[in-house]
């Protein structure tokens, strides 16, 4: 029995089973184990014996051929004997001849196997070989060869730890020969091994490599085998799968923090969803309270799109107009508003009913329903109109009659001089062409008469003056009241020496107004801090204050002064404090003064305590035109009484 | 006394009121002016008197004034309407107009200016004001009185 080849089949993976089961098949007469060797033998000397004492046994029972006893037993040896020979020869010859027969067959399958497992080992790319039991090479591929760098023949029967000399790629130390492993322990490596291969000039190979035992058919262990495969291509692919993988957990990473931002703007929409349902119910409440005013409000409001079309409008509209609600909407504020009666804000309406309504409508941009609208407020001014006619109308009346009081002052003082004059121009002549023909007693008669004509005169010419304060006598153009105090100073030079006074005027400033009544006006309340003073050393100070819009200027005196209850009196045309023995005056003085401060825009007030002098102040606004106020005198201090002479 | 009175300087006074009237004699008395003095008493009378028509024809009688003092406040035609045609009638427009005016005078001053008149008077006439006024008008030669 032979093999059909010495060098030991080597399979890897899945064909061992094919090659056992082809081994069992055809090899086994070859390898005859020692039961199978002698059982034929054992059997064929049985069938021998058995036919032998078949034979002999009745033999034996005839008594004239009664050999001897050991004759017999030895006898019936040898036949056996021979007949177990002469079987055994048979079935082995037969055995034989078949076996041959299978050999011829199946060496020739076998060296077809053979070769193509030649072909197979050379052709693939992982490196094969395989040991005997000692661990000395029996084979190898090319691909082993490459690696090693150990020729076929060199290699052949050297130990494999010698050819597949093996480091740890980490450490650089060496590994142990997988070979020896496996047939000390008769057990494969199954997970394949990384390791660095050094080829026997030197170069490394980082391969992948396993190991299994060869075993024969009957489980004897034959050897080893060790396939191994560079794994510098795999390393390359690894790297840059590792790379790959590096790139891919970067990436990941930046997905993740991706997913974490949008996570949390996730959860800030979330919660601004939830703010924005809050502010929503907040919108809706306050939408509410929007409609409530809307609807409550007076003025007929409009809501209008681009072209006019009323989109939405309130109760108010509604019951000014004369159209209900759905009629109001869809129509156009052009269709409602008379086209010739619009003038700035305020426009014309017609109700359905033909009704035309003066408005003053205000219109904003809003947003309605998200989109842009306009929001027109209309106001019915109707009755407004009324109040304002009424008042126009009774404003001119007032002005007219003013004027006709005026008027009647001016022709009635006018007048009353006239005769007055003519008293006082005869007692004259009667004092000069008659003075000797009158008595002492006469005399102060006529002195008397004098007198009282005097002041009668000087009532009306104050009367006079009164009723032109209050009109526009001049235009008002700028004044610089420095010059005018230097005027009313001048104008009082007489009283001012008489009484020894001093008259202080700090900087004044420069104002719109009527320069001569300025200058009455400086003149009338510095002579009456010179007129009610008996201190030794009449002081009048003049002062300035700048209060924004007004000039605040100031006339102090250190004078008699009068009780606070007392000062509102004063500004009343004829009011007068003193008797004519203790101040002579008429009392028209700083009535004067008020209609020219009114007439200037302007206030006039007092401070004042008993004895301690009195602070005279007015007011005179900051103003740049030369408009004429209304005649009629804004209210000053001294109340909303109408400074007219009654 | 030897006195060159070429042609004597009449003096016409347009006044309606008779103390008014009075009061000015008075005055030019005490002044010691002794020009004639004619005296009309309203509007009408002061044109015919200068247009020497109706009761005023006679020129010899009524010759043309040397000084016209003038009250503007008359009935009638008043007497802005007076100096209205004195000042436009080329024969009259060279007599001096005095305004004799009242307490109203500042509308009569601002009347006169209009019309070229530079004398006002403010009434009562007195001694003062008049012989202010006279020695301030040229060509107005004062007849003087008692002066031996």
């Amino acid at each position: 029995m032979t093999m059909p080849d010495t060098r030991p089949i080597i399979v890897r993976g899945s064909d061992t089973r094919a090659l056992k089961d082809y081994a069992t098949e055809h090899v086994e007469l070859a390898w005859i184990s020692p039961f199978r060797k002698y059982a034929p033998a054992v059997l064929v000397l049985c069938v021998a014996a058995l036919l032998a004492v078949a034979v002999l046994l009745p033999l034996w029972a005839m008594p004239e051929c009664a050999p001897t006893l050991t004759a017999k037993l030895l006898l019936v040896l040898v036949y056996a004997a021979l007949a177990a020979l002469g079987g055994y020869l048979f079935i082995t010859a037969n055995a034989l001849e078949q076996a041959h027969q299978r050999d011829v067959e199946s060496t020739r399958e076998l060296s077809g196997i053979s070769e193509r497992l030649d072909i197979t080992l050379r052709s693939i790319g992982d490196g094969v070989i395989s040991t005997d039991v000692d661990g000395k090479v029996t084979l190898m591929n090319d691909v082993a060869i490459d690696m090693t760098g150990w020729p076929a023949d060199r290699a052949h029967a050297t130990k494999a730890s010698e050819v597949f000399h093996i480091i740890n790629e980490k450490t650089h130390t060496l590994q142990p020969d997988p070979s020896r492993y496996v047939l000390s322990s008769g057990r494969r490596i199954r997970e394949e091994t990384q390791a660095l291969l050094i080829s026997r000039d030197g170069t490394e190979h980082p391969i992948a490599y396993n190991a299994a035992p060869i075993l024969d058919s009957e489980g004897w262990l034959m050897g080893a085998v060790i396939v191994f495969h560079d794994v510098t291509e795999l390393r390359e692919v690894q790297r840059q799968r590792e790379e790959l993988i590096g790139e891919l957990s970067q990436t990941n990473e930046r997905l993740k923090e991706e997913i974490g931002k949008r996570e949390a703007g996730r959860r800030a929409a979330l919660s601004l969803m939830q703010d924005a349902q809050l502010a929503q119910a907040e919108l809706r409440e306050s939408e509410e309270r929007l409609r409530v005013l809307f609807e409550g409000i007076d003025d007929a409001l409009f809501v209008l799109d681009g072209a006019g079309t009323i989109l939405d409008s309130n109760q108010a509209a509604c019951t000014s107009l004369g159209y209900t609600r759905k009629e109001l909407l869809g129509m156009t504020l052009r269709e409602i508003e008379q086209a010739d009666g619009a003038s700035g804000p305020e426009r014309l309406y017609q109700a359905r009913d033909g009704r035309i309504i003066p408005v003053h409508v205000h219109v904003s941009n809003i947003r309605y329903r998200n989109q842009p609208a306009v929001l027109t407020v209309a106001r019915d001014i109707a009755e407004l109109r009324q109040i304002e006619d009424e008042l126009r109308s009774s404003n001119e009346q007032l002005r007219e009659s003013n004027a006709a009081l005026e008027e009647y002052a001016r022709v009635a003082s006018h007048d009353l001089q006239e005769p007055l004059r003519k008293i006082e121009s005869f007692v004259q002549v009667l004092i000069e062409d008659y003075a000797d023909r009158f008595d002492p007693k006469g005399r102060n008669y006529l002195d008397i008469m004098v007198d009282a004509a005097r002041r009668m005169r000087r009532l009306i010419r104050d009367v006079l003056a009164f009723s032109r304060a209050g009109t526009a006598e001049q235009p008002l153009a700028p004044v610089d009241l420095d010059s005018v105090a230097k005027i009313a100073i001048d104008n009082l030079s007489e009283r001012i020496q008489e009484k020894a006074a001093k008259v202080i005027v700090s900087p004044l400033p420069t104002v719109i107004a009527d320069e001569t009544q300025m200058i009455q006006l400086f003149q009338n309340l510095i002579g009456n801090g010179l007129k009610f003073n008996k201190h030794a050393e009449p002081t009048i100070r003049v002062t300035t204050k700048d209060e924004h819009q007004y000039w605040r200027i100031a006339v102090a005196d250190n004078g008699i002064g009068m009780r606070s209850t007392e000062s509102h009196l004063l500004f009343a045309p004829f009011k007068r404090l003193h008797t004519q023995q203790e101040y002579e005056g008429t009392g028209i003085g700083l009535a004067i003064c008020r209609r020219i401060v009114a007439r200037h825009g302007g206030q006039i007030g007092l401070e004042s305590e008993l004895g301690k002098g009195s602070t005279f102040w007015f007011t005179l606004p900051k103003r740049t035109d030369t408009r004429i106020e209304a005649d009629e005198p804004t209210p000053g201090p001294a109340g909303r009484k109408k400074g007219r002479p009654s | 006394m030897t006195r060159i009175n070429v042609e004597p300087i009449h003096i016409l006074l347009v006044e309606d009121d008779e103390a008014d009237i009075l009061l000015a004699q008075r005055a030019f008395e005490r002044a010691n002016i002794w020009n004639k003095i004619d005296v009309v008493r309203n509007g009408q009378e002061a044109l015919d008197f200068l247009d020497n028509q109706n009761a005023y024809a006679d020129k010899a009688k009524y010759p043309k004034p040397g000084v016209i003092l003038l009250d503007l406040n008359l009935p009638g035609i008043d007497g802005r309407e007076v100096l209205n045609r004195v000042s436009s009638d080329p024969e009259l427009k060279s007599i001096p107009v005095v305004i004799v005016s009242t307490s109203d005078y500042e509308r009569d001053i601002e009347h006169g200016r209009a019309h070229g008149v530079e004398h006002y008077i403010i009434k009562p006439i007195q001694v003062d004001n008049i012989m202010e006024t006279c020695s301030a008008i040229r060509g107005f030669r004062i007849i003087l009185g008692n002066v031996v």
